[in-house]
């Protein structure tokens, strides 16, 4: 049983997966954040970042559609920022990490990317809601990634490099 | 910001011509060569956009009041006074089609320091009442809110909490003595959040105390875009008042490049005394702890790279070495575009152009010549030292079916940061 409770843990594993489980296990992670997005350009990206049959040209198709719903839908420089509008960045900027082929997403760590994205997307739509609730997506993912983890059929453990 | 009217405009565009500017219209010879080094004119052809030329207003009141000619022929009722619909058709030549890159002064043959009075033009046309929407609302929020986006502490303090449970570095605030002070742009904050994330494990492994005043971390400064140098001194007065109650010997300034000019070259002439600290860019300090060894990388970068010069930190702070250093460390494929450094062409969005939509189809057309400096180079990457840059370049990059990643230079030294976790830390990546 993989427990995880700190994002080292949760880094860790994310690294022992390989490339197909953490694409699998960052769409968990972005469903999560999903409704805070009403871009179907996103959601067509996580429904083919989850097929467990993806060819490398539809996740390629995949990223540069994530590609343009991040740069579309961020907050100019010295605009008002709309922070609903901006959790909706965050869920597309995760998206698309979730799916960048390897070498094009120039984040160090495009998984790791795609856990602070989702958190970001959350507090700005906490600061949206303006109630003054706290932030747990983290704990949320850590339990994510444990069900994940220690689900035969979503990783299984002879998927782990 | 105050009731604008045309008398206003009129009265400050007159104190706006000074020594130099009286001088400088006087020795313009007229030759065209500002055309040329200015991209709205260039990706265009179109010769309303010629530097001086956006001048115009200002240089028909400089010749009707202060010259012997005009003089006679104001008397003559051949010279006829700047009326509200010209300084309306004046506005997206003023705003719209300059990020006061600088490259125009840099070729101008005779030495007119042309962005100089375009920056002062920009007085008159925002106390006219003729500055565009978006820039009166980015000042507006600036002065009411301290950020041109309305970014508030909280939205801060959460970012600062996520670099916290991932890294496991506290981001340090309101730190009396600390060496540094960090002030940040909005769009930091709002879009690019690794980079507050980057400079907390850089400073941490260079054992550097540094820290973040809770009363002033915005480093933008809209009051110098929009032309208004009351509201420039303000939002400059509000870093100095921080830095000076936490006693800080250096202010940082983001990876943005107007907030540098804003707050090193224009700061004390606009709060009328020298600063009782230092003003460094982010890449200066950087560069610094690369000499002094107190900055280590490890790895190297096999793409093929080129960097993006900022206009405010290379035409008018001279920071060009610095990223260049930098750089090197990290990568063993770095290549340079054929005009870079002090006459690097630039992104199409600075001086307040990004913030501004009317100002978005020739924003665009102006990233063409980006466009054809990235093509002949065949680079796979792209870095660059201001969020601002960065947002234009992805777009301009998007918008022409291109596929160049576009890297801000202190994320990419972060991930090839050599790390020491010390006992205490268990969350060092």
């Amino acid at each position: 049983m993989s427990k995880i409770d700190s994002d080292k843990v949760l880094r860790q594993a994310l690294h022992a997966l390989v490339p197909e489980q953490q694409r699998l296990l960052g769409t968990r992670l972005v469903k999560n954040v999903l409704p805070l997005t009403d871009d179907e350009r996103v959601q067509r990206i996580i429904e083919t970042a989850e097929k467990a049959d993806v060819s490398d040209d539809e996740l390629a198709e995949a990223y540069k559609l994530g590609r343009m719903a991040v740069v579309e839908s961020r907050t100019r420089c010295g605009a008002d920022c709309n922070w609903e509008d901006q959790a909706a960045h965050f869920v597309a900027r995760a998206a698309t990490a979730v799916v960048a082929p390897p070498g094009k997403c120039k984040a160090p760590d495009p998984p790791w990317q795609a856990v602070m994205s989702c958190r970001m997307a959350r507090d700005c739509a906490i600061l949206a809601a303006d109630d003054g609730s706290e932030n747990t997506e983290a704990e949320a993912q850590y339990d994510i990634a444990e069900n994940f983890l220690n689900t035969p059929n979503s990783a299984a453990g002879d998927n782990h490099e | 910001m105050t009731q604008p009217s045309l008398e206003k405009g009129v009265n400050i565009l007159r104190e706006q011509i000074d020594g130099p500017v009286a001088a400088f219209f006087s020795s313009c010879v007229h030759c065209g060569m500002c055309a040329e080094a200015c991209l709205f004119y260039t990706e265009t052809g179109d010769p309303k956009y010629t530097p001086i030329h956006k001048l115009e207003p200002m240089r028909r009141l400089w010749e009707r009041e202060f010259t012997f000619a005009g003089r006679i022929k104001k008397w003559l009722g051949l010279a006829p006074p700047i009326s509200d619909e010209e300084l309306e058709q004046w506005q997206p030549v003023v705003y719209d089609s300059c990020t006061l890159c600088g490259r125009c002064s840099m070729v101008c043959p005779v030495g007119n320091d042309i962005t100089y009075m375009i920056r002062r033009m920009r007085e008159g046309m925002a106390a006219s009442g003729n500055a565009p929407q978006g820039l009166i609302g980015a000042t507006t929020r600036a002065v009411k809110l301290g950020s041109p986006m309305g970014v508030k502490l909280a939205t801060l303090e959460a970012q600062a909490r996520h670099v916290k449970i991932s890294t496991g570095l506290d981001v340090p605030f309101d730190e009396e003595g600390a060496e540094y002070m960090v002030v940040l742009s909005s769009m930091e904050v709002v879009n690019y959040p690794e980079y507050l994330e980057a400079i907390t494990r850089i400073f941490h492994e260079a054992g550097k105390r540094w820290t973040i005043s809770t009363e002033a971390f915005e480093a933008t400064n809209s009051g110098i875009q929009i032309g208004v140098s009351d509201i420039a001194a303000e939002l400059v007065g509000r870093i100095v008042a921080a830095a000076e109650k936490l006693q800080v010997k250096t202010v940082i300034t983001p990876e943005c490049g107007h907030a540098y000019t804003a707050l090193r070259w224009e700061g004390p002439n606009l709060i009328g005394r020298p600063f009782l600290f230092k003003v460094r860019h982010i890449l200066e300090v950087l560069d610094d702890l690369r000499e002094q060894g107190l900055l280590q990388t490890s790895g190297m970068e096999n793409d093929r790279i080129t960097f993006h010069d900022p206009c405010q930190l290379v035409r008018r702070g001279g920071v060009v070495d610095p990223p260049r250093n930098l750089l090197n460390m990290v990568s063993n494929n770095f290549v340079e575009m054929e005009d870079h450094g002090t006459m690097n062409w630039c992104c199409g969005a600075g001086g307040g152009v990004s913030a501004n939509e009317a100002a978005d189809e020739i924003r665009l057309k102006a990233f063409k010549r980006k466009k054809a400096q990235l093509e002949s180079l065949e680079v796979e990457t792209l870095v660059t030292a201001c969020a601002n840059c960065r947002i234009q370049l992805e777009e301009g990059i998007e918008e022409n079916e291109m596929e160049i990643p576009v890297v801000g230079i202190t994320e990419m030294l972060a991930a090839h940061l050599v790390e020491h976790p010390s006992s205490d830390e268990g969350e060092q990546p």
